[in-house]
């Protein structure tokens, strides 16, 4: 059984939900990631700013996205995944839940993320 | 006027029905894109496969050395060239599409991205901004 962190990656392209939303969305584009982990000061998992999120924003009229944060358009209550967590599982719930990416975690705090690329490279034996 | 053309990658990864499961996942994590074109001796698509496509027949028991065409999608969303900006953004935040296939007469010319779109929307608010001011 392959468990999390043993593919998950540990360079962890997260905002904190301070974070402005102008900037996220350039972190977002530097990165070439469709999504961003939202994480607290101590390492927690608060929630997920995806493309989706900044194209809603965007896409409304007379709305001064310069002014907003993070937390104001994020998603919350994001499904994290253990480190212990078997693989077969995070596939299902990505597949089930139209995910992209979870964030791995381990005594509560945020310590990789795993994505689908991962778990292709995993399921067909690719390095 | 909005050009379609400006924003999508022209440059796109892609392959026949022939090619195998593996070399699809290869090609796939190499390019960096989501979905995967799969187009015909004169490029048409005739299908697309996506990472959760990919994953699927992984569990399903499909083997690397397995036909692309027996997994393919063949009922996929794909955008013609000349739609327009409201309808691009209508389609890909209400059907929540990531990366689509755009075509000229069903012919393959690029991939739409929706990080490139909410780029050129970032873009094209900085510069209605600009011009105010």
């Amino acid at each position: 059984m392959t468990v999390a962190r043993e593919i998950m990656r540990t360079d962890i392209i997260c905002v904190q939900p301070e974070t402005p939303v102008i900037l996220a969305g350039k972190i977002m584009k530097d990165a070439r990631v469709g999504s961003l982990v939202v994480l607290d000061y101590d390492h927690s998992v608060v929630g997920m700013l995806s493309q989706a999120d900044l194209m809603k924003l965007f896409t409304q009229k007379n709305r001064g996205e310069e002014d907003f944060l993070v937390v104001d358009i994020m998603t919350e209550g994001v499904i994290t995944a253990d480190e212990n967590d078997d693989i077969g599982e995070i596939t299902s719930s990505l597949i089930k839940n139209h995910f992209r990416q979870l964030p791995v975690v381990s005594n509560g705090k945020c310590v990789g993320v795993i994505s689908r690329g991962e778990l292709l490279r995993d399921a067909f034996g690719l390095n | 006027m909005f050009d379609l053309t400006k924003i999508i990658s022209e440059d796109a990864a892609f392959l026949g029905p022939d090619a195998t499961i593996g070399e699809g996942v290869e090609l796939l994590l190499d390019s960096g894109q989501l979905i995967l074109p799969v187009v015909d001796d004169g490029r048409r698509v005739v299908g697309i496969m996506t990472e959760k496509m990919f994953l699927q027949s992984a569990g399903s028991g499909k083997m690397c050395s397995d036909p692309i065409g027996e997994c393919m999608n063949t009922n996929f969303v794909g955008f013609n060239i000349n739609m327009g900006l409201i309808a691009v953004m209508y389609r890909v935040i209400v059907e929540k599409l990531r990366e689509v296939p755009v075509t000229d007469g069903g012919v393959l010319v690029g991939i739409l991205n929706r990080g490139d779109l909410l780029e050129y929307l970032m873009d094209l608010k900085k510069c209605s901004a600009e011009m105010v001011t």
